[in-house]
Formats: structure tokens, C-alpha cells, sequence
């Protein structure tokens, strides 16, 4: 496989693994980097990807795992709740930004408040639109489990909307 | 617009059970103004509307692409630098006459095959030898000195009894005639015998 082709296959895929990097680290440049020595990784390994079946759930477990690898050499709480709001968009103008991101704000937090698993489960799925058998494969569970954790993930968000409506939030 | 299917499909959300083409459906139901919703669904909107933005805000930098490639071209470089370090030494072998480097290859392959076969050799040398060494003991090892004097001690046996019996005949023969003699004078003593017997045995003075 020659740059061209390693190129066209991973970098679509970069966006969808920016953010599950994103979704676990919680810091732009963090996620980034994770992200580059992924592609890095598969660059390494470029004879035999045409051998993986879906190189994007594949590229995705590495993802998971290089995030992994970083909480386990060093556990960065503190940077992790000072970075975890941070994102914002700049390309909308500051009223509307306002708005919106204070209702995204609130959305994120429900997800937020999600166990770890279900988040992103529900992230994987809504956001990226992955089959139940493709975030079994990322995230290395069963794919009953992958079924169960959706419908509680999702019924807490329900919850959590009609909560926020009926309160006037 | 008939929204009972979209309130089915949105109970069907919520338990976890819609496909993934059912999902795009509502994405793009809620996608629409917040006008064009009833009332009754508009506080689901909101985390539609997340999922959307949340994916449209969250991309790579600008400078990701170009890090990205400096990064691959560094890799790049580093895998040609290996090659050419690996490649080297095989360069000066071809250099070096094909003829030095396959002989002690060659060596090595013929020994290691051997390896097996001079084990077995060696521990039937070994079991052999002390075969032979068992049965060709004495003929090997003649007899030390002291064995044989003993056995020729054995041989002359009778011979030298023989001999014994003489030399101890003659030294008791002469022993008793020097006893013989010796006891001739003694017989002087009887009188010194006789005398102390009359003093000290009354009867016999009596008598």
C-alpha cells in the first residue's frame, strides 16, 4: 500500500476518531495526537490492512486503546475538567452561539452523566451511526450488551429531556 | 404532516429498537425548524439537534492534515534509513566474493547436522570401549608382583612344607638331645631332695 492509498483510506476516518479520542480524553490536542499515532500505527502495519474486514471499527479499538494507554501511564483528572467544556464553535455568531451552546452544554452534561459506557454507546451509535455489530467490535463487548446499554442510555436521555422541559430549564 | 409515525418511531427510539435508517429519519424530522414541530415532540429536539452540532463542531484542526503527513514522511524516512542499514552489510558480503561467506555457512549447517550422529557415536564408543576393557581386563593388566608371589608360593607348596617339616624335625631332634643331656645332670638334685625330705618328714625318720 503506497502513501496515496494509505491516505485515502484513513483519512475520512479521522473526524470520527478525533472525536471518540475527544469523547475519552476530553483535550483537542490530546485527541489529535491520539488520533496521529493511530494512523501512525496503521501506517506501521500497511501490508496487511487489506486483510482487516472493517478498518474502521479496527482503527476505532486502537483509538480506545491508545486512550487507555494514556489514563493508565498518567491520569490527568485535573486536565480533565478544565478542558472538558472547552469546545466551542467560533464560526456562529456570539448571540446564537450563546444559545446554542448553552442547550448543548445541557445535552452534553445528560451524556455526561451517563456511565462511561453507555455514553459511548449512545455517541457511537447516534452520533456516528454505527451498526450495534460494529460498536461491539470497537468497544470489545458483547453485542447484547451493546442493545441493553443503548435502550438504558437512551431512556435516561428521555428522561432527562422531559425533566429539563418540565422544569422549565 | 402525519406525525403519529414519527411518535411511533420516536417510542421505538427510546426503547432502543429503531434501525439505523429509521434513526436517520427522525434526525432529519428534527432537523427542520423548531416550527415545524408540534409541541408535543419539541423537547426531544434538543438532543437531536446536539448529536448534529456536537458532530459538525467536533472535527480535526485545520493543521491536522499537514502534522499528519509530516508525520507519515518522517516514518517514511526512518523505515528507508533501516533498509539502508539493513541492506549494508549484505552489499559488502556480495563485495567480499560469493565464495568466503557460503563455506562457513555451510560449516555451521554440516556440523549442526552432524551434532546428532557424533552423540551416538560417542556413547557407543564409550559403551564399547568398556566392553572390551571388561573382557580383555587381564590380559591387558598382567598380574602386579605381590600376586605373584603368592601364586608361586601356591605352586611350591608341597615342596616347601616338605622343607619346613625337616628344618623343624632337625631343631626339635636337637633340642631333645640337648635336653637329654641336660637333664643327666640333674639328676644330682635327687640328693639334694632325699636329704630335705628326711628333715622335714618325720615318718620318714622314723622309719
Amino acid at each position: 500500500m503506497n502513501l496515496e492509498e494509505f491516505n485515502r483510506a484513513v483519512f475520512p476516518m479521522q473526524n470520527k476518531l478525533y472525536r471518540f479520542a475527544l469523547s475519552m480524553v476530553a483535550n483537542n490536542e490530546l485527541a489529535e495526537d491520539i488520533v496521529q499515532e493511530a494512523f501512525l500505527k496503521l501506517w506501521k502495519t500497511r501490508e496487511s490492512l487489506h486483510e482487516i474486514l472493517n478498518l474502521e471499527a479496527w482503527s476505532m479499538r486502537m483509538v480506545k486503546n491508545l486512550c487507555l494507554d494514556h489514563f493508565k501511564s498518567k491520569y490527568r483528572k485535573t486536565m480533565l475538567f478544565e478542558t472538558k467544556y472547552e469546545q466551542a464553535s467560533v464560526e456562529v455568531t456570539p448571540q446564537k452561539q450563546t444559545e446554542i451552546t448553552d442547550t448543548m452544554q445541557q445535552i452534553n452534561l445528560i451524556l455526561e452523566t451517563l456511565p462511561n459506557q453507555q455514553a459511548q454507546i449512545i455517541r457511537l451509535r447516534d452520533m456516528e451511526g454505527y451498526s450495534y455489530k460494529e460498536i461491539a467490535e470497537v468497544l470489545e463487548i458483547d453485542i447484547n450488551v451493546v442493545k441493553v446499554n443503548l435502550h438504558r442510555a437512551r431512556k435516561a436521555v428521555k428522561v432527562a429531556l422531559e425533566k429539563k422541559e418540565s422544569y422549565g430549564l | 404532516m402525519d406525525y403519529s409515525q414519527i411518535t411511533q418511531l420516536l417510542d421505538k427510539y427510546w426503547e432502543g429498537e429503531t434501525s439505523l435508517a429509521e434513526e436517520t429519519q427522525l434526525k432529519n424530522f428534527f432537523a427542520q425548524d423548531i416550527q415545524h414541530i408540534p409541541t408535543s415532540l419539541r423537547p426531544y429536539q434538543a438532543h437531536f439537534q446536539f448529536l448534529k452540532t456536537y458532530k459538525e463542531e467536533n472535527v480535526v484542526s485545520d493543521t491536522f492534515e499537514e502534522k499528519m503527513m509530516a508525520k507519515l514522511q518522517a516514518a517514511m524516512l526512518e523505515e528507508e534509513q533501516e533498509k539502508v542499514v539493513n541492506i549494508q552489510p549484505t552489499i559488502s558480503n556480495l563485495k567480499d566474493t560469493n565464495e568466503i561467506k557460503p563455506i562457513p555457512k555451510k560449516q555451521k549447517s554440516f556440523v549442526r547436522q552432524l551434532r546428532p550422529l557424533i552423540s551416538i557415536a560417542a556413547t557407543l564408543t564409550l559403551l564399547i570401549g568398556s566392553i572390551s576393557l571388561y573382557i580383555n581386563y587381564e590380559k591387558l593388566f598382567p598380574p602386579t608382583v605381590a600376586q605373584a608371589d603368592t601364586k608361586t608360593y601356591v605352586y611350591d607348596e608341597n615342596h616347601e612344607t616338605q622343607e619346613a617339616y625337616e628344618a623343624t624335625k632337625f631343631a626339635l631332634s636337637l633340642l631333645s638331645s640337648k635336653m637329654n643331656s641336660a637333664k643327666k645332670h640333674l639328676k644330682h638334685l635327687d640328693q639334694f631332695d632325699k636329704s630335705t625330705k628326711r628333715i622335714f618328714n618325720p615318718k620318714n625318720k622314723k622309719k
